[in-house]
């Protein structure tokens, strides 16, 4: 039984962990890896309308992670590599992204990071 | 089809652009303008150019009741790529760090790639239509007018999303004289059989005094 808000906040927060992570595998500027949970991606689509030519719908992938968990926050210009499942699975194969840019939550100590699919060159 | 201007537009695409796109494999052409596509759909050599007709103009003449008219043609090309980032992904299945850190020097970014493609597609699309040996775009001599590339304009890269989308457009001008397929009818004019008003005739018949 919870019995106050911060019992209740650590108790949700534990269950995200556990239903809703994803493993994400990030590569810094320097060719560190690791690997670390992530609430889970958002795969979602976005709409926009450029001044010429129809709508375009592009995918759009977000990811959601604690601060904590990195060993240092990405900072403006640098590439990073961010592997995240091609799909919302456990068992998905890895994608990779860069980050495009970061939203800096400050409440939970939550980043959101907005990426960008990277091909073989 | 009656009007002149639509054999233009299905020569435009036929006989010009389709072809183009055939042989180099690097664009598709619509025609028609569509309403949302994905950006999936217009990625690296899906690049995508919707041609129709924009508007025309009429200049007023001498023989605009009979006709020919002179047509002024504008047809709009509107061009769309989408792209993403690009690099060497080798060093991060078996590379050691240093690999991976130089790799990650030489992304091309997703705007770069997307701005390179659309100047290639122009450049592509460009020599196509202008193409000296398809001067009249497959058509009788005389059918296409003066035609011209107007201008070109790219729009600002979309921000958002996994791909960055450029999109473009171009305007093509030229002109022709449209026939108009009714003529006017020869009417056989009937006789008059109306009283006629002579000078000098009576006041009380034309309701003008003589002398005024």
């Amino acid at each position: 039984m919870v019995t106050n808000l911060r019992e209740r906040a650590i108790t949700d927060l534990a269950r995200v962990r556990k239903d809703w992570a994803l493993l994400v595998k990030f590569t810094a500027p320097d060719g560190t890896s690791f690997s670390a949970l992530a609430l889970r991606p958002v795969y979602k689509s976005v709409r926009e309308d450029p001044q010429s030519g129809p709508t375009v719908v592009p995918g759009e992938r977000i990811v959601t992670i604690e601060k904590a968990v990195l060993p240092r926050m990405p900072k403006a210009n640098e590439n990073w590599l961010v592997e995240i499942p091609e799909t919302p699975s456990t068992t998905a194969a890895l994608e990779p992204h860069t980050i495009v840019h970061v939203e800096d939550g400050t409440s939970l100590g939550y980043i959101r990071l907005y990426l960008r699919q990277v091909k073989q060159s | 089809m009656t009007m002149a201007f639509q054999t233009i537009r299905d020569a435009l695409i036929e006989n010009v652009l389709v072809p183009a796109a055939t042989a180099l494999g690097t664009f598709r052409v619509a025609d028609y303008q569509q309403t949302t596509i994905n950006s999936e759909s217009v990625l690296d050599d899906l690049k995508l150019i919707e041609v129709f007709y924009k508007g025309g103009a009429f200049p007023l003449s001498g023989s605009v009741r009979k006709g020919p008219t002179k047509h002024e043609i504008q047809f709009e090309l509107a061009f769309i790529v989408s792209k993403a980032s690009s690099m060497d992904l080798v060093p991060f299945v078996s590379g050691t760090e240093s690999d991976k850190a130089a790799a990650l020097t030489l992304l091309d970014p997703a705007a770069h790639a997307a701005d390179r493609a659309m100047d290639q597609l122009w450049d592509d699309v460009y020599q196509a239509v202008m193409d000296v040996t398809k001067f009249d775009w497959g058509l009788t001599r005389g059918v296409v007018i003066n035609r011209y590339v107007d201008r070109f304009s790219k729009d600002q890269p979309t921000h958002s999303g996994k791909h960055v989308i450029l999109s473009a457009s171009a305007i093509v001008t030229c002109h022709t004289q449209e026939e108009l397929i009714n003529t006017i009818p020869t009417v056989q004019a009937d006789s008059y059989t109306g009283e006629i008003i002579n000078d000098g005739d009576d006041v009380a018949k034309t309701g003008v005094a003589d002398d005024l």
